[in-house]
């Protein structure tokens, strides 16, 4: 066998180079800890709290630990296949040297393979000896930077900057990071997190301040994080909180005791609406669109739009839900002046008895039919229409004449209906006015407290009417409709004079005013419009005022789910739609167990010497929840009748709230109940609820 | 060992068996140089093909119709003085078309009796063509004359001459009434070889050569007796353990199971090569040192085998089918993941 001495000199070199790589990376990464712990060291050291000869000893260890770890590495093993074959991969040797090693050891244990098998082995052993000699042992094993190289560095640099470093005493006062609630009832628990509360028992958590401190009973104490109970001896009200430790008192935080029961909310959350809510809104708004572009209201128009921008900042989360109640009252508002019911409602009883001289008439008949009905539209194009026969001369003069004097009937009429209007609003004033003089003279002349008090109701209540009545009057002078129902009955006062005499100019005259009627008319008309879009708005926006703040109760998470109410409206409005429900949606709910009663507060607070001014939050609360002691059964069909799953889900499909008859039944049912809703008094979260109802049994596009 | 009554026998030392390589290689390289004079431009189908003779399996060649084939099993025929028969597949053909039958033959007294008609399947080198256009009936009587070197026929069974090789070819474009072959059919095969289209120099000394007068002739360089002496020697050469566990490795991250697989094999493969990959990929690896005069296998040596003898035994998932994934692509990625030494 040829000498493989050679061989075996070129791998245990390739190995020492291996190993001694292999002990810089370990001796590398020790110096990590060991820098750290040399650090460490040196600070105590420097702070007096470790002897300079234990601190010696400890950082001899720390070398001795670099040491040990780059013994550990030169320790580590090297198969000399796995050496042999780093050789040959890097000389290009075709694996020679790698197999002849193991030839090598095969045939010194005997091998007991075919002869040829031995030969060849031998003549490989061979031939890998001529080739050590092209061996390229360096390129084969190449030092390179240990991996944690960098790392070493920058702890040693540390070390090094803290040994060299004087460090400021570090501070021992307790500190309180935030309250978690900041305000809550008496009895709750409340979570301080914060830095240095030192160790359980070390010290107190103090509500108020000076003589009317209250320590707090504490329930779980960590370094970081208190968690404590709101004293019951506090009052109602803003009061201070600190942490008084061993070491030091933290600073006073403002913490709001709020009334028992009550739960503290945050303002600043986002609206959350619902998906359910979503879509009521978004109907609600499509109402509103469609009713302005039928009227042509482009104030109601701007009105949409500036709402559905209000919903879109509110669900980006750009303005708050307090904001968005703010704004759209706002909007609401800036759509709802001028104009005003009573004042509508006059001008068309005005328009009717005006109507009804003029139906007198032959020629202003249909005019006149028109102005009864409250048809105003029609009304005012049978004015321009007259008008234009007017300028073409084509009314005999019987007729005109006629009409004049029924017209003129009417103008007087009316004149004399707004006299007394005026008089009698004037009398009314006076003798309110008289009244409060009176009183007012009374008040001074009263002897007893409880005589002086209800007679100040009284005056009090009559000034009101007094204001009342005023702007009652203001608004009727400043009332669009009243103008525009004088400058009509003038016109006609006119028209009928010029419509006397004969001549052709004074015809003409005549078909001039009576454009001026019809122009006058239209004006009428329009504001009666607003006047119905402003009572179809108001009720639409409170109703979004409804779902807005409905919203809000719900928090961040949206409304509060607690049967899987949601699930199954959802679901239902899927099947509803002629799609797969989901079956799970019907499971029957979870009722939770009941919360841990609260003791009852001790009632320390004297009662208050006014009275309430706001609504208890939670007066409309949680629906009621089951015990918990109910046991959940889930009821299964009876097989062999009934329509299959199939035929229910097709027929949902194809009948379901799709078809005619169902468009016809549900157009009934909502008139009747938006009839109900506007005439009866119902409460806004009842009339939420009936009006979600109806919107998702809506029936859907075929 | 002793009925091979070969030089081996009478080789006492080491000088000895390096003129034994060094004949193996020449031999081998004449072989090669001879077949060279007609077949152009196909260096490693040549060589893919002598492997599989001397590994003792068979191989299986895929390339478009006019690439020489059939031209390359007739000069290779001819050179080692070999038998050489050739049989079409077609839909039509039936077993007894390929391994014989019995027929009834009158002799001169007038009695009759049954005699086998040998089948073209007693040759040396059987060149089945298109071999995926046959029934897997037919397919099947061909793969048992491949596994057993025997053939059975009504309770007769008749062995074949040694050395005994089938080269199937098949065409990969026209898959339309074809019956691919079964993975279990697929395994038997020694290699799959790729026939490429021959490059611009090789189409020039091809059209030279067919075009002109001149046609030249292969001649016989070997014959089946060395063919055997040589199948025995590359039994014999020795191999490494490191050699044979990165050989094994790789078959192992061919499976999409193992702890090694690679990224691509988990993604597009549904099963790994079959032991017998790596079996071939040895023996193929054996010759390819003998051919280096080298007397042990090195891990270049099973890397240049590796696609051959894996490319048909990896089995690909739904995926890798729909993607169109290569499987040479995927065995090219786990030799490149796969650490030589460990």
């Amino acid at each position: 066998m040829a000498d493989t001495a050679r061989i075996h000199s070129l791998v245990a070199r390739a190995r020492r180079r291996l190993r001694l790589q292999s002990a810089l990376d370990a001796a590398v990464l020790a110096v990590i800890p060991a820098a750290a712990a040399a650090a460490v060291v040196i600070y105590l050291v420097r702070d007096d709290v470790l002897e300079p000869t234990a601190g010696l000893a400890i950082l001899g260890g720390a070398a001795l630990v670099v040491l040990a770890a780059g013994a550990l590495g030169w320790m580590r093993r090297f198969p000399t296949p796995l050496v042999a074959t780093r050789i040959d991969r890097a000389s290009g040797l075709s694996d020679r040297l790698a197999s002849a090693c193991e030839f090598e050891d095969a045939l010194r244990a005997g091998f007991d393979g075919p002869e040829e098998t031995r030969l060849l082995m031998e003549a490989a052993i061979a031939d890998a000896v001529v080739a050590a000699e092209r061996a390229q042992v360096a390129a084969a094993t190449p030092f390179r930077w240990p991996r944690d190289t960098r790392a070493a560095l920058a702890f040693a640099t540390a070390a090094v900057a803290v040994s060299g470093l004087y460090l400021v005493p570090p501070v021992t006062d307790p500190s309180i990071a935030r309250i978690d609630p900041p305000a809550a009832a008496r009895g709750a628990e409340i979570e301080l997190t914060g830095a240095r509360f030192g160790e359980p028992g070390s010290g107190e958590v103090v509500f108020g301040e000076g003589a009317r401190a209250l320590p707090a009973a504490v329930i779980a104490w960590e370094e970081t994080r208190i968690r404590v109970a709101v004293p019951a001896g506090l009052t109602v009200g803003p009061t201070s909180i600190a942490v008084h430790g061993d070491e030091g008192d933290s600073a006073a935080h403002r913490f709001d005791v709020l009334r028992d029961g009550a739960r503290a909310r945050d303002p600043n959350e986002p609206v959350a609406l619902s998906e359910e809510d979503m879509s009521y809104t978004r109907d609600l708004l499509d109402e509103l669109r469609r009713a302005a572009e039928a009227d042509k209201d482009v104030e109601l128009q701007a009105l949409t739009k500036e709402i559905e921008k209000l919903l879109q900042q509110a669900e980006r989360g750009d303005i708050s839900k307090e904001e968005l109640l703010e704004r759209l009252s706002q909007a609401h508002d800036r759509y709802m002046k001028g104009g005003s019911e009573k004042m509508t409602q006059e001008a068309m009883a005005d328009l009717k008895k005006t109507g009804q001289e003029l139906a007198r008439s032959q020629l202003a008949r249909e005019m006149g039919k028109a102005l009864e009905q409250g048809d105003l539209e029609k009304a005012r194009q049978e004015m321009e229409k007259l008008a234009e026969k007017m300028a073409k001369g084509e009314i005999p003069d019987k007729q005109a004449q006629e009409a004049a004097q029924a017209m003129e009937k009417a103008a007087k009429a009316f004149e004399k209906r707004e006299a007394d209007r005026e008089s009698q609003a004037e009398k009314n004033a006076s003798k309110v006015e008289k009244d409060v003089r009176q009183l007012e003279r009374k008040m001074d002349g009263a002897k007893s407290k409880s005589e002086k008090e209800q007679l100040g109701r009284k005056l009090d209540e009559k000034k009101r009417e007094l204001q009342r009545l005023e702007r009652e009057r203001e608004e009727q002078q400043a009332s669009q409709d009243k103008r525009s129902l004088k400058r009509l009955h003038r016109s006609m006062q006119q028209a009928s004079e010029q419509m006397r005499q004969k001549s052709q100019e004074s015809r003409r005259q005549a078909s001039r005013q009576m454009e001026d009627m019809a122009r006058e008319t239209g004006k009428v008309d329009a504001d009666k419009r607003k006047m119905t879009n402003q009572k179809r708005v108001s009720s639409q926006l409170e109703d979004l005022k409804e779902a807005m703040r409905r919203a809000k109760r719900g928090g961040t998470r949206g409304p509060q789910d607690r049967f899987g109410r949601n699930k199954r409206n959802a679901d239902f409005a899927r099947r509803a739609a002629g799609q797969r429900g989901s079956r799970g949606a019907w499971q029957p709910g979870q009722g939770k167990p009941g919360g841990k009663g609260q003791p009852g507060g001790k009632g320390q607070q004297p009662g208050g010497d006014s009275y309430g001014d706001s609504h208890d939050p939670d007066l409309l609360g949680d629906p009621t929840g089951k015990s918990g002691k109910t046991v959940d059964e889930a009821v299964s069909g009876i097989h062999g009748k009934g329509p299959s799953v199939r035929e229910t889900i097709l027929s949902a499909a194809q009948k379901g709230f799709a078809s005619r008859g169902y468009k016809e039944v549900y157009a009934r049912y909502k008139t009747v109940l938006e009839e109900v809703i506007n005439a009866e008094k119902v409460p806004s979260g009842y009339k939420y609820y009936v009006k979600r109802y109806f919107q998702k049994i809506k029936p859907h596009p075929m | 060992m002793n009925e091979t009554a070969s030089d081996l026998r009478q080789a006492p030392d080491a000088r000895d068996i390096e003129t034994v390589v060094d004949g193996f290689t020449t031999d081998l390289r004449r072989l090669r140089q001879e077949i060279g004079t007609m077949i152009v431009g196909q260096e490693d189908i040549v060589e893919g093909v002598i492997m599989a003779i001397l590994g003792g399996g068979h191989a299986l060649l895929e390339g478009v119709p006019g690439l020489g084939k059939t031209m390359l099993v007739r000069v290779l025929a001819e050179c080692i003085h070999a038998d050489f028969a050739r049989i079409q597949f077609t839909p039509d053909l039936m077993p007894a078309d390929i391994v014989g039958t019995n027929v009834i033959i009158e002799d001169d007294r007038g009695g009759k009796h049954f005699e086998f008609q040998r089948g073209p399947i007693f040759a040396n080198i059987v060149l089945a063509d298109e071999i995926n256009r046959a029934t897997p009936k037919t397919q099947s009587a061909l793969l048992e004359a491949m596994q057993d070197s025997s053939v059975t026929v009504s309770k007769h069974t008749y062995k074949l001459d040694q050395p005994f090789f089938v080269l199937a070819t098949q065409n990969p474009l026209e898959m339309e009434g074809t019956y691919p072959l079964p993975e279990a059919q697929l395994d038997r095969f020694f290699f799959k070889l790729k026939v490429e289209f021959p490059d611009r120099e090789s189409l020039h000394t091809i059209l030279d050569r067919t075009t002109s007068d001149e046609q030249p002739t292969p001649q016989p360089v070997l014959d089946k007796r060395r063919i055997l002496e040589m199948k025995q020697l590359v039994r014999r050469v020795p191999l490494s353990r490191t050699v044979q566990d990165y050989a094994v490795r790789v078959l192992q991250a061919s499976h999409p199971q193992g702890a090694s697989a690679t990224d691509l094999v988990k993604k597009f493969v549904r099963y790994g090569a079959s032991p017998r990959g790596v079996q071939t990929a040895i023996l193929g690896a054996k010759i390819r040192a003998l051919l280096d005069s080298r007397y042990a296998v090195s891990i270049d040596d099973i890397r240049r085998v590796m696609k051959p003898a894996l490319r048909h035994r990896i089995l690909l998932s739904f995926e890798g089918e729909a993607e169109g994934i290569d499987p040479d692509k995927i065995i090219a990625d786990i030799m490149e993941r796969t650490p030589e030494a460990v």
